[in-house]
């Protein structure tokens, strides 16, 4: 390359010109296919100019199940983050900062809990859930909650151990000097100093309970039922019906699109976070 | 960096921070994985009491090393993880040193690029199953203007693969990208310059100087992307169900065929060990190659 | 071999000037001094001359060449960064050796090189180690050796003892110099520490806000500042400043102090006058000014006295048995104050 750090090169803006389409290309077709009319679909060429309809819409969102889909998929999405969040706010901050027995192995032990596979616990699970005999919409939205909350916290706790470790020590030093307890240490200067670590750790934790598919599909029976669980059904019935089901996954996909759009430099932090120092 | 030596005091504040935390992950993750291994030596079928069930010892090890699904499965496993992360480093990583200067429009490019990675894994299956679909599908209508024949890219026993490998790459090489960029921002520029100074062009700026700085941002690269590789089931199960046959059968999925529709719940346990041990196997090699939380900082 | 020179040379980034027509020739086996406060632009101009910043316009010339366009691989330079830059996942030898290596030079060659440069800097023993296991003095050494196996036309120097403590930083001056002495190459070093710039260049170039201030030898600087800038960066403690105005015989200083000097600038005019703190002596006939704060270093006093408003600064020889508040009457030494014009700075 040239000395010159400054001047752009057209090759570059070409590149991320394609790669942006690229990405946002099969996302784009997808919701361009849910505006698409019965008729439309079965068009052997592809149609990029037509007249959009929202029929689709209308079938999916009327149909009075899609409302409880979605109640659940948010309210277990929301309840998961919130109770991630708290549970691990407290503890990366036990991890960075407090010397205790056992310190290391729980920081070994909690990136080997990030390998296991959803798969992998789905079936005991299920298990264990049949085994207790609980059952019904709120028995087993709260299960879910519980186990994406589990899910969730080995990443969270990183997450945030990485934040946390970034105070400096001085300002709990001085709350310490001051009288502070180790809970109103906590209160009062790790976590307001820890907001944005939390909004990072709130999106990936949103994202991952919102888009569970495995664990939701062994845990709910149909009233409990979340939405990805619940497209993957409209699936298997015969002949798929790809107008509708663009719709529902357009919808599915509203959450994250706002996120990213809204927090894009928050989920780099995030997915960065710990791997890159410094 | 802790403060004070520990006490009894302090272990008990420590605990109590964390005990929430603790609680719930020995409950919600610990609990079940030992559930796992002890239902592996167990026939229990699904829908039946748990007092039913029996101890079998190793019958269903056995029967997972004969079961040819099964080996199936971990085959295509194996190739899937292999291909999909090696590509996905390779194009990741070339793209963050290409893109590695700051230029106009990175912010939306950025935003637009991590789109992928943010949308539920199971409307990417959706998406993808679409653009492929035989019939209705973009890719073999466009194919076929410049003169290729439709490709059952789905249905094809020897593409299906190909596919699912397509729509992973799609999905996870902005996650590579974005790591390595940050990476490759982090290495003080003079150094880099020190090394233009030295007369290094920029192959050799980048082979002997860049890459081997930020070797442990590559090994972390590395080792997410194997274990969330073997997490894969949604994508599969939207698009192919593991089929044509078992030729995109994940071993994830295949444990849920083998709980659902063969009901052998011990059995399907024991297949979720083989995942879980080849995930740890995995992660174990390469940190054998290079441990990135021993590492102290690379510069 | 290597002399460089200036012409013209300007830089601009986007809208903004940083260098604003930079002339200047640095001969064969000088040691050239660029030296100024921060943002002046010397970093700038270090690193064009390197290659790393394009010419926005007037050309560099090494050896008589110009070499605008030339890339740093083709100037045959050699740099030693602020902070060293050394190559982390290398060994010490590795380091040294890495621009022979891309040169494609044999194992031998590279591997003799590396011990007569190591040899010299005085790390022989540490050829094996990397980087983050030696002190920063060491380090600086290593970056040392790394441009002195280059065996370039130019050494070039960007602030290289910014980072180390007091104590060492006097040490390798010494060591810098004498190496430049040893070796004979063309250096151009920058550094925003005058003191720097005064016990090691055989050339200074002060700088400031992108022109060049003036340039010489440090004494040179040192006995006759072209203007009040370079009268006030070079010497520590610096410089007094202090307004006055022209009459019969003398100046009128501030509080109607008069001073006998012999000068042929016109009467009523101003000007401000510079007189350097070890040029200033106690005298029972000379001017009074109330002590301020005494700072006793042994073999000599600072003090800093209070001129009818106006705050000054001695070093005097031996102590005083004065204390702060106390009166004190100073003068300056004969012909050793300096008058510049106090709209353009310039001396008169």
């Amino acid at each position: 390359m040239n000395a010159s750090t400054e001047k752009s090169n057209p090759g570059h803006y070409a590149l991320i010109v394609v790669l942006s389409l690229l990405a946002i290309g099969p996302i784009y077709i997808m919701i361009m296919t849910s505006f698409k009319s019965q008729v439309d679909m079965f068009s052997r060429v592809p149609l990029w100019l037509f007249v959009p309809t929202l029929d689709n819409y209308a079938v999916v969102l009327t149909d009075n199940k899609f409302d409880r889909y979605m109640f659940n998929s948010l309210f277990v999405a929301l309840m998961s983050t919130l109770l991630t969040l708290a549970m691990a706010g407290l503890a990366a901050y036990a991890i960075a900062r407090r010397e205790f027995w056992g310190r290391g192995f729980i920081t070994y032990g909690n990136l080997m809990v990030r390998m296991v596979p959803p798969a992998v616990i789905a079936v005991p699970v299920f298990a264990i859930w049949s085994r207790t005999g609980f059952s019904g919409q709120f028995e087993e939205l709260w299960g879910l909650i519980f186990f994406y909350t589990a899910l969730n916290l080995p990443f969270a706790i990183w997450l945030l151990f990485s934040f946390v470790k970034q105070i400096p020590v001085d300002l709990e030093e001085a709350a310490i000097v001051d009288g502070a307890t180790p809970f109103q240490v906590f209160r009062l200067v790790i976590f307001p100093l820890m907001k944005s670590g939390y909004a990072v750790a709130a999106i990936f934790t949103f994202r991952i309970a919102w888009n569970e598919f495995l664990i939701a599909l062994f845990l709910t029976g149909r009233q409990a039922r979340t939405l990805p669980v619940a497209i993957q059904g409209y699936l298997t019935d015969e002949g798929v019906e790809w107008g509708r089901i663009m719709a529902m996954g357009s919808l599915i996909v509203i959450p994250s699109l706002l996120i990213t759009f809204f927090a894009a430099k928050q989920i780099i932090t995030g997915l960065t976070a710990g791997a890159v120092k410094g | 960096m802790a403060i004070r030596k520990s006490t009894l005091l302090e272990n008990l504040t420590a605990y109590g921070f964390m005990g929430p935390a603790l609680i719930v992950l020995v409950l919600g993750l610990v609990y079940p994985l030992a559930t796992t291994v002890h239902m592996a030596f167990l026939d229990w079928s699904m829908g039946t009491p748990w007092d039913t069930k029996e101890f079998v010892g190793l019958k269903w090890f056995e029967k997972l090393t004969t079961d040819p699904s099964v080996w199936k499965s971990f085959w295509v496993t194996l190739k899937f993880g292999f291909w999909v992360v090696l590509i996905e480093m390779i194009l990741g990583t070339f793209l963050a040193l290409v893109l590695e200067r700051p230029i106009r429009g990175a912010a939306i490019f950025r935003t637009a690029f991590i789109l992928p990675l943010m949308i539920s894994p199971v409307v990417v299956g959706l998406i993808w199953r679409y653009l492929f679909d035989a019939r209705a599908g973009m890719l073999n209508y466009y194919l076929g203007k410049i003169g290729i024949e439709p490709i059952l890219w789905l249905a094809d026993p020897d593409i299906a693969l190909i596919s699912l490998i397509i729509a992973d790459i799609w999905q996870w090489t902005p996650f590579i990208f974005i790591i390595l960029l940050a990476g490759l921002q982090a290495i003080p520029s003079d150094v880099v310059e020190a090394s233009r100074i030295d007369g290094a062009t920029w192959w050799q700026q980048t082979i002997m100087i860049k890459l081997p700085m930020i070797k442990s941002v590559l090994i972390v690269a590395l080792l997410m992307r194997i274990v969330d590789v073997y997490k894969v089931v949604e994508v599969v199960f939207i698009m192919t169900e593991g089929g044509p046959g078992l030729e995109t059968e994940l071993l994830a999925l295949h444990v849920y065929k083998v709980a659902f529709n063969s009901q052998n719940l011990g059995y399907a346990s024991a297949v979720s060990m083989l995942l879980l041990a080849i995930v740890t196997l995995l992660c174990l090699v390469v940190l054998k190659f290079s441990n990135p939380l021993k590492q102290k900082s690379d510069f | 071999m290597g002399n460089v020179s200036f012409n013209d040379v300007r830089k601009k980034y986007g809208d903004i000037d940083v260098l604003h027509g930079i002339d200047f020739e640095i001969e064969d086996g000088e040691f050239a001094i660029l030296v100024g406060p921060s943002g002046c632009g010397k970093s700038t101009l270090l690193r064009m001359l390197a290659g790393l910043e394009d010419i926005t316009h007037g050309t560099i010339s090494i050896n008589d060449k110009i070499i605008n366009d030339a890339p740093p691989k083709q100037r045959d330079i050699a740099m030693v960064f602020q902070s060293y830059a050394l190559y982390p996942h290398m060994t010490v030898a590795q380091n040294m050796g890495f621009s022979m290596r891309l040169a494609k030079a044999s194992k031998t060659e590279i591997a003799k090189r590396v011990s007569e440069a190591a040899e010299i800097i005085g790390l022989t023993d540490y050829l094996e180690r990397y980087p983050r296991q030696l002190s920063g003095g060491q380090r600086q050494r290593v970056a040392m050796g790394r441009a002195i196996v280059r065996d370039p036309t130019v050494f070039l120097f960007d602030e290289p003892l910014s980072n180390l403590d007091a104590k060492l930083r006097v040490q390798m001056r010494a060591e810098i110099k004498s190496l430049q002495q040893r070796l004979g190459t063309t250096t151009v070093y920058v550094t925003h520490d005058q003191v720097e710039a005064m016990t090691m260049a055989d050339r200074i170039v002060v700088m400031n806000a992108g022109i060049i201030e003036q340039q010489g030898p440090p004494l040179e600087l040192y006995d006759n500042p072209e203007n009040i800038f370079v009268a006030g960066f070079i010497g520590s403690p610096s410089m007094n400043f202090l307004p006055a105005t022209v009459v019969e015989n003398g100046l009128l200083l501030p509080g109607a102090q008069f001073l006998a000097i012999n000068t042929d600038l016109p009467l009523q005019s101003s000007v401000t006058m510079g007189i350097r703190p070890e040029h200033l002596i106690l005298d029972e006939h000379g001017l009074i000014a109330a002590i301020k704060v005494i700072e006793p270093l042994g073999s000599e006093t600072l003090l800093v006295v209070d001129f009818n408003g106006h705050a000054m600064t001695l070093v005097i020889k031996g102590r005083i048995t004065e204390q702060p508040g106390d009166t004190l009457k100073i003068r300056p030494l004969e012909h050793a104050y300096f008058l510049f014009d106090p709209n353009t700075g310039k001396r008169l």
